[in-house]
């Protein structure tokens, strides 16, 4: 009996795993066979010998990095980054996004979405060179606006105060348009209806916002967020890297920029490796009780 | 058939199907050898009409350009005839070089000379000491042109294991001690006179910096210039303002102290170091430096030079007429000359950085034709090729009239010029395109530099010591260091304190090998 | 339609989105005006926002490079192959995952999202490509970035949204899986697909990496690459591997000029500027329910 059910469930549901199978041979080898790799991290790799010929050395790269007294400098300005990020950046694209949506001129809607945008794709070394001329102590527009005002002008980016603040708002500045398209898709899927009776029982405009838009686009909230706590020790590695320098390493130096100089400049590859290996485990762990905490409160989950 | 099927197995081995115990990698490099000369014997016995057969020859190189130049091809064309070889060029984009050349290393697919960035370069380091690399002193006697204009340092440097195997030949650069070009327009307008051999003592270089920062040497009225434009080098880091004029002139014979040989950078009993940096935290707190200088690269601080920002940068003397032409169509004005600075004792020298190298060129295991593949460089350098390096090709270059090269303008040659270069020539840097008075200064400074330079006793010794993690580690706690120290955020004296740190996290071990080292070579 | 009074409201968050998009039309206005004012207007003043000495020089200039048309082509032919192979694997794959009943979805959805934390780094990679033979090959540009965890979940969220009453109906009718698939939840979620259109678009249109690592030949190289090269491959090589620049050997090697860096920037940048505009009329509120009703 519970046989044959079995079976109709495989007869009845046959196209849905036939439509799994390309995706999941696709993940198999693009995603999976290489992550061999991650042996890696485990050995002292020899050019001449490759990965597998490469002697093991065990834990040897996670104890040095453990050990050393960047490793948690590091770690810290890495969540303090993204911390930053996430109270910051998160909810940005999301007021945009929801103020975009409360735009009644279709053409005016069209052409701010476009214009806002555009920064998107200006590459960080270009927006990086106009922040720095910026900033300029000497010729800078912020600064004479400062010393205009009979202050003595702020050097910005020499300061390690200030430099979470700067990456954090030249994100913001590039990707804030960038980020209401997703937004905006979600909003795409709340029934007009709802406004309209919304509407007639003398909702205010917030409050439709609120009662409305908000719970319709909670999910995608929801998932993004997640997300992003998986990636909690990525920090983006070109703004930072352009924008820093040795006055600010102290609050400046992050996951990536560090495993560029061990891995590219000093040519560490198991070691950058194991690095990279350490921020995976703790992102993984970290989107996978979040995940499971998420689902418990609120329903909505990833899987 | 043979050949083939090493490749496939060299193919398996590298694709991590074959697990190759350590003694057959050092087998398969003597084979290679010993199979090499058996090539050429053969080769010589098919003697064509120049006397060998045509071999094919892979170069993997980093150039501004994927392609050749139509105007360079007659230099390569002539050759290929002349050594009756084929050359195939990898080029991969400039942007991804290292990754590139770090992924070729590792799976094996390396052409036969392969452009390192340098020989202090862990790629470079790693492709010896894993045997990808192949010495190359057996061939040098055949090579008349590489060794005549190479520096010994260079050789020395190249000494990887420091067994005498030699595992490249350097892309020789002009080893030299480069002043500053100035504003000379700024220089009559604060009324400053600079003797007829431009050379001036430190304090008379102090006052420069000081009537550029404070006596408004362009005339407009508004305090916006400074004396002295520094920026962050590619290890973000501010170059001292002034170094061999304090004294340090990197590893030499010590008057004494606990090692025969030392260097003022890590000598607790001197502080020539800390004059270097105090100079140079002095010029940041006097305002003399353009303040931006900690945050932007080289390029933006010729751009702020050439805007009138600051008036004074270091640089090489050769680059002089371009700077002047650049700032010209900003303001007409502007004239640019050079400066030396004597040291206290009224002298003038100074280290060379590195090693008289730019990058080195490794012939690799896979090469067949070793010998045939460094015979290129050999060539470009005897004088039928340097010839056309240095001047470019008559009719895409330049024409010839009256006797004189007349330069063809805007004729773009990207790959010639970074092959090889001749040591101490130091008017191949000199562009020949500028006007011949021109080009008559800046060569007397030029030859100045290039006489006034001292070597470092290192020779580019790399200590293993430093290869140890908390010593890598702490390079960025002295990185730090060093430049709050110059900037003024932080005394001159916590230098020491950073200095007993270093010595702690591996120094001492570092500066014992050194002096192993050093006594050696002597 | 009704008529909507404009309320302060209105005004407020127009004014606000105004002064918002000025912020973000900035750096795209300098770009511009750089790249059609001489040279040295740009040092006089980086960041200027008139033009000055008005050329179009630049641009002519760069339209000579022959390696920008041949890169535009590379560009065209992987970001259309990737997009449509991307599309349709993505609905493929997000639609079983949408269904909560089916057996193993945790799973999948877990190795999915495993997928975007653990990777194995350059050389792994590397290998792979050689053993399918597609290194130096555009397919090596398309392939690795085909099926992203990250759009997948969108994909599936949307999917998990579209009311299960009008399938049942289909099915009751009669109707297979692939045709409720194609003819009710694809046209349903053409929001989301369009979404995931730009998204793969510009991920490919901007990706440059790939081809740092995969490809050897010029004449393969992707637009973005061609970009990064005009920009900073001339400082990349003046500095040498220890990090010091040689000022001699800086001098010898001819940085491009901001100028051209900028109108490079902006002739590779303007086509896929244009693929949002496009889209946007999918973006209508209310097209599902609208035809849930219908």
């Amino acid at each position: 009996m519970q046989a044959t059910g079995k079976l109709q469930y495989w007869i009845r549901h046959r196209w849905l795993y036939i439509f799994l199978i390309p995706g999941l041979i696709y993940l198999l080898v693009f995603k999976y066979v290489p992550m061999f790799g991650v042996v890696i991290a485990f050995k002292e790799l020899n050019l001449i010998r490759g990965i597998w010929g490469s002697d093991w050395i065990g834990l040897a790269n996670f104890t040095t990095l453990f050990d050393s007294p960047h490793f948690y400098r590091v770690l810290r300005n890495s969540l303090l980054l993204s911390i930053y990020q996430i109270v910051w950046g998160f909810p940005a694209p999301i007021i945009v996004a929801l103020m975009l949506n409360e735009v009644r001129q279709m053409a005016f809607k069209r052409i701010s979405q476009t214009i806002l945008y555009l920064p998107h794709f200006i590459s960080w070394v270009v927006l990086a060179g106009i922040l720095i001329n910026f900033l300029s102590p000497s010729s800078g527009l912020v600064n004479h606006l400062i010393t205009s005002m009979g202050y003595g002008p702020v050097r910005f980016l020499m300061e390690p105060s200030y430099f979470r603040s700067i990456i954090v708002s030249a994100e913001i500045w590039k990707e804030v348009g960038w980020g209401t398209i997703i937004y905006l898709a979600a909003m795409t899927g709340i029934d007009p209806t709802l406004y309209e009776s919304a509407t007639i029982d003398g909702a205010s405009r917030l409050q439709r916002i609120w009662y409305i838009t908000i719970p319709g686009i909670a999910t995608t909230v929801v998932i993004l967020l997640l997300l992003k706590l998986g990636n909690i020790l990525d920090n983006g590695f070109e703004q930072v890297f352009l924008l820093y320098n040795p006055l600010t390493y102290e609050t400046a130096d992050i996951f990536e920029t560090y495993t560029y100089r061990i891995g590219l400049q000093d040519g560490r590859l198991s070691y950058a490796t194991a690095v990279g290996l350490f921020k995976s485990i703790v992102g993984f762990v970290l989107i996978v009780s979040a995940n499971y905490a998420a689902r418990k409160i609120s329903g909505k989950s990833i899987w | 058939m043979i050949e083939k099927g090493r490749r496939t197995a060299g193919i398996g081995l590298v694709a991590g199907m074959l697990v190759l115990s350590a003694c057959s990698g050092g087998n398969n490099g003597n084979d290679k050898v010993g199979d090499t000369g058996g090539a050429e014997a053969n080769a010589a016995a098919n003697a064509g009409a120049n006397g060998s057969e045509q071999v094919s020859i892979k170069i993997m190189a980093n150039f501004s350009a994927a392609d050749m130049a139509a105007s360079e091809k007659p230099i390569f064309d002539r050759l290929e005839e002349e050594l009756n070889v084929k050359l195939e060029f990898i080029v991969p984009p400039a942007t991804g070089y290292k990754e590139q050349l770090q992924l070729s290393l590792v799976s094996g697919d390396y052409a036969d000379l392969v452009f390192f960035p340098s020989e202090t370069d862990e790629s470079f380091i790693n492709a010896v000491n894993d045997g990808v690399l192949v010495p190359i002193n057996e061939y040098l006697d055949e090579l008349p042109n590489i060794q005549a204009h190479t520096y010994d340092i260079s050789w020395e440097a190249l000494e990887t294991k420091r067994d005498g195997d030699i595992y490249g030949v350097p892309r020789t650069s002009v080893a030299r001690n480069d002043g500053f070009i100035v504003r000379e327009d700024w220089l009559d307008n604060v009324g400053i006179e600079v003797p007829e051999n431009r050379e001036v003592t430190i304090d008379q270089f102090t006052d420069i910096l000081r009537k550029f920062t404070f006596d408004d040497p362009d005339g407009n009225g508004k305090d916006d210039t400074y004396g002295f434009g520094a920026f962050l080098n590619g290890s973000k880091l501010i170059d001292p303002i002034l170094s061999s004029q304090f004294g340090n002139l990197g590893w030499q014979k010590s008057d004494g102290g606990e090692f025969d040989f030392m260097t003022p950078m890590y000598d607790r009993t001197s502080d020539v170091y800390k004059e270097v940096l105090a100079y140079t935290q002095m010029a940041f707190k006097e305002g003399l430096v353009d303040p931006d200088s900690a945050v932007i690269d080289r390029n933006t601080s010729i751009d702020r030079f050439k805007r009138g920002i600051s008036g004074v940068r270091y640089e090489f003397a050769g680059n002089a007429y371009g700077a002047e032409k650049g700032g010209k169509e900003l303001n007409p004005e502007t004239e640019i000359s050079y400066l030396f600075i004597q040291d206290r004792e009224g002298e003038l020298k100074g280290v060379s950085y590195g090693t008289g190298t730019w990058g080195v060129w490794g012939v690799t295991a896979a090469a067949e034709h070793p010998q045939r593949t460094l015979e290129v460089l050999d060539w470009l350098l005897s004088d039928e090729g340097w010839d056309m390096i240095k001047f470019g090709v008559e009719g895409q270059h330049f024409n010839m009239e009256d006797g004189q090269r007349v330069y063809i303008d805007d004729v773009e040659s990207p790959w010639r010029k970074n092959i090889v270069r001749r040591a101490n020539d130091g008017d191949f840097f000199i562009s020949p395109s500028h006007p011949s008075e021109e080009r008559e200064k800046m060569r007397k400074w030029v030859d100045r530099s290039i006489e006034t330079v001292e070597f470092s006793l290192d020779q580019g010794f790399i200590p293993p010591a430093s290869k140890e993690p908390s010593f890598q580690d702490f390079k960025l706690i002295w990185d730090e260091t060093i430049t709050k120290i110059m900037i003024g955020e932080l005394p001159v004296d916590a230098f020491d304190d950073l200095l007993d740190q270093w010595y702690a996290k591996g120094g001492q071990a570092y500066v014992e090998q050194m002096n192993e080292y050093i006594a050696g070579t002597q | 339609m009704k008529f909507r009074k404009f309320t302060l409201f209105d005004t407020a968050n127009n004014a606000l989105i105004v002064m918002i998009s000025l912020l973000m039309l900035y750096p795209f206005v300098n770009v511009f005006v750089v790249s059609i004012s001489s040279y040295s207007a740009y040092i006089e003043n980086p960041l200027r926002i008139f033009p000055k000495d008005i050329t179009f020089g630049a641009y002519a200039q760069i339209t000579r490079h022959p390696v920008l048309w041949s890169s535009y082509l590379n560009t065209i032919i992987v970001t259309i192959s990737g997009v449509a192979l991307g599309i349709f694997l993505y609905i493929v794959t997000a639609y079983p995952l949408s269904k909560s009943f089916l057996k193993g979805r945790r799973i999948i959805m877990l190795a999915i999202v495993f997928t975007m934390l653990f990777n194995g780094g350059l050389i792994p990679n590397y290998y792979l490509m050689r053993e399918l033979g597609l290194l130096n090959s555009l397919p090596a540009l398309v392939l690795p970035m085909l099926l992203s965890g990250f759009n997948l979940i969108l994909m599936k969220t949307f999917m998990e949204n579209i009311p299960e009453e009008l399938e049942e109906a289909a099915r009751i009718d009669g109707a297979s899986d692939p045709y409720i698939l194609f003819r009710i939840v694809v046209p349903l979620s053409l929001p989301i697909i369009a979404t995931l259109c730009l998204f793969t678009a510009v991920a490919y249109w901007n990706n440059f990496f790939n081809a740092i690592v995969y490809i050897r030949d010029v004449d393969k190289w992707p637009l973005m690459l061609f970009l990064r090269e005009i920009i900073e491959g001339a400082k990349l090589i003046s500095i040498s591997g220890g990090g010091v620049e040689n000022a001699a050997e800086a001098g010898n090697v001819q940085i491009t000029a901001e100028t051209l860096q900028y109108a490079t920037l902006m002739i590779v940048t303007l086509p896929i500027l244009c693929v949002y505009p496009f889209l946007q009329r999918f973006f209508v509120k209310g097209i599902m329910l609208g035809s849930v009703k219908g």
